[in-house]
C-alpha cells in the first residue's frame, strides 16, 4: 500500500471511527438514560410506578430494545476496526476481523428484529406485565418486516463477505512481498 | 498460490448463499413497497378515466398513492442498495474478486445507504410537511436503525477504496506471475 494512500485511509478511518464511537455512545446512552436510569430514579415518588414495577418494567425494556443491542455491539465492533487502522496495524488483518465481527452482530440483530423480538414481546409474562401496567400488548404478528432492519441484515452480509476478500487480499500482499 | 484457491471456493460458495438472501430480502421488500403503495385501488379509477372520460376519479385516487410513494422513499432507495449487494455477491460468486465493477458497487451500496438514511430523517418529513401545507422544516428524524444505516454506508465508502486498493495489488501479483 502506497505510504500517500494508508495516510488517507489513516485519516479518514480517524474520523469514521470517531463518528461511529460516539453516535454508539450516544444511542446507548439515551436508551439506557430514558428507558432504564431515570424509571429506576423516579420510581416510588408520587405520579410514577410503585418500585415494584421497576424490574418487570426493564426486563420488558430489555426485551424490547434486544435488537439495538446487537446494533451497538456492530457500531463499537465498527469503531474498533477504525482505530485499529487509524493505528496503523497490518490494515488488512484488523479490517477482516472487525468486519467479521460487524457482519455478525448485524446479521443478528437483523434476525432479533425480524424474527425473535416480535415472538419475545408475544409471551405471556410481557403481555401481563404490560397489561398490568395500563399499556397495549403487542398483538399478532409472525414477523416484523421492519425495512431499515431487512436491509441491514443484507449488508451485515456484505460485510461478512468482504472480511473474506480482505483476508484473501492480505494473502496477496504477503505472496507480492515474497517477490519483492 | 494453494492457500488462496482453498480461500477462493470458500468465498464463492459464501457468496451464492448471500446472494440467494440477498435476492429474498429484494423481494420481501419490492412486495411491500407495493402492497404499502396500494397501487391496485388506481386500477378502478384508471379504468373509469378511460371508459368514461372521468378523469378527476384518477387524479383523486391518484393523489394517496402519489404521497405514499414519497413516504416510501427511502424504501426505494434502499431497494437499489441491497441490489447491488446482490450484484457483487455474484460476482464474487463467479470469481471475480477486485474488479472495478466490485469497488463500484460497494460506491454504490454505501451511498445509497446515507442517501436512504438521509431520506428518511431529513429529506421525506420535510418534503411532506410542505405537501400537507404546513411549508416548515418539520425536524429531523432519527431511529435507532437509521444511525445504524448511516454509519454502515460511511463505512462502506471507505471500504470500497480499500477494496480498490486490493485489486491494484491483485493485478501487480498477476502481472509478476
Amino acid at each position: 500500500m502506497s505510504p500517500t494512500t494508508h495516510l488517507v485511509l489513516r485519516r479518514q478511518s480517524l474520523l469514521l471511527g470517531g463518528l461511529t464511537g460516539s453516535i454508539a455512545l450516544l444511542v446507548g446512552g439515551m436508551i439506557a438514560l430514558v428507558y432504564f436510569i431515570l424509571p429506576a430514579l423516579h420510581a416510588g415518588r408520587p405520579g410514577y410506578p410503585p418500585v415494584s414495577d421497576l424490574l418487570p418494567g426493564s426486563m420488558i425494556a430489555l426485551t424490547f430494545w434486544s435488537p439495538v443491542l446487537f446494533y451497538l455491539a456492530a457500531l463499537l465492533a465498527m469503531a474498533r476496526m477504525f482505530a485499529q487502522v487509524a493505528a496503523a496495524r497490518p490494515v488488512w488483518r484488523a479490517t477482516a476481523r472487525g468486519l467479521g465481527l460487524t457482519g455478525w452482530a448485524l446479521m443478528l440483530g437483523s434476525v432479533m428484529t425480524v424474527l425473535v423480538q416480535p415472538r419475545l414481546m408475544q409471551l405471556d409474562w410481557v403481555r401481563e406485565v404490560m397489561v398490568q401496567q395500563g399499556r397495549h400488548a403487542a398483538v399478532g404478528g409472525i414477523a416484523h418486516f421492519d425495512v431499515p432492519a431487512i436491509v441491514i441484515g443484507v449488508v451485515g452480509l456484505a460485510m461478512l463477505l468482504l472480511g473474506g476478500l480482505l483476508r484473501r487480499a492480505e494473502a496477496v500482499e504477503a505472496e507480492l512481498e515474497d517477490f519483492v | 498460490m494453494g492457500l488462496s484457491r482453498a480461500f477462493d471456493s470458500k468465498l464463492a460458495s459464501q457468496a451464492r448463499t448471500f446472494e440467494v438472501i440477498a435476492w429474498v430480502a429484494t423481494v420481501v421488500l419490492a412486495v411491500q413497497l407495493l402492497v404499502l403503495l396500494r397501487l391496485l385501488t388506481l386500477i378502478g379509477p384508471a379504468a373509469d378515466a378511460l371508459s368514461h372520460g372521468d378523469w378527476m376519479g384518477l387524479r383523486l385516487a391518484a393523489e394517496p398513492v402519489l404521497r405514499r410513494l414519497v413516504e416510501f422513499l427511502p424504501l426505494l432507495i434502499y431497494l437499489g442498495g441491497v441490489v447491488a449487494a446482490a450484484r457483487i455477491f455474484h460476482r464474487v460468486a463467479e470469481g471475480e474478486l477486485f474488479s472495478k465493477a466490485n469497488s463500484n458497487g460497494l460506491a454504490e451500496v454505501g451511498s445509497s445507504l446515507l442517501w436512504g438514511a438521509a431520506a428518511s430523517a431529513v429529506i421525506v418529513p420535510w418534503i411532506l410537511s410542505w405537501i400537507d401545507g404546513e411549508y416548515g422544516f418539520s425536524g429531523i428524524h432519527l431511529e435507532t436503525e437509521t444511525w445504524v444505516i448511516a454509519v454502515i454506508g460511511g463505512a462502506i465508502l471507505v471500504l470500497g477504496r480499500m477494496m480498490a486498493q486490493a485489486g491494484r495489488l491483485q493485478s501487480e501479483l498477476d502481472q509478476i506471475i
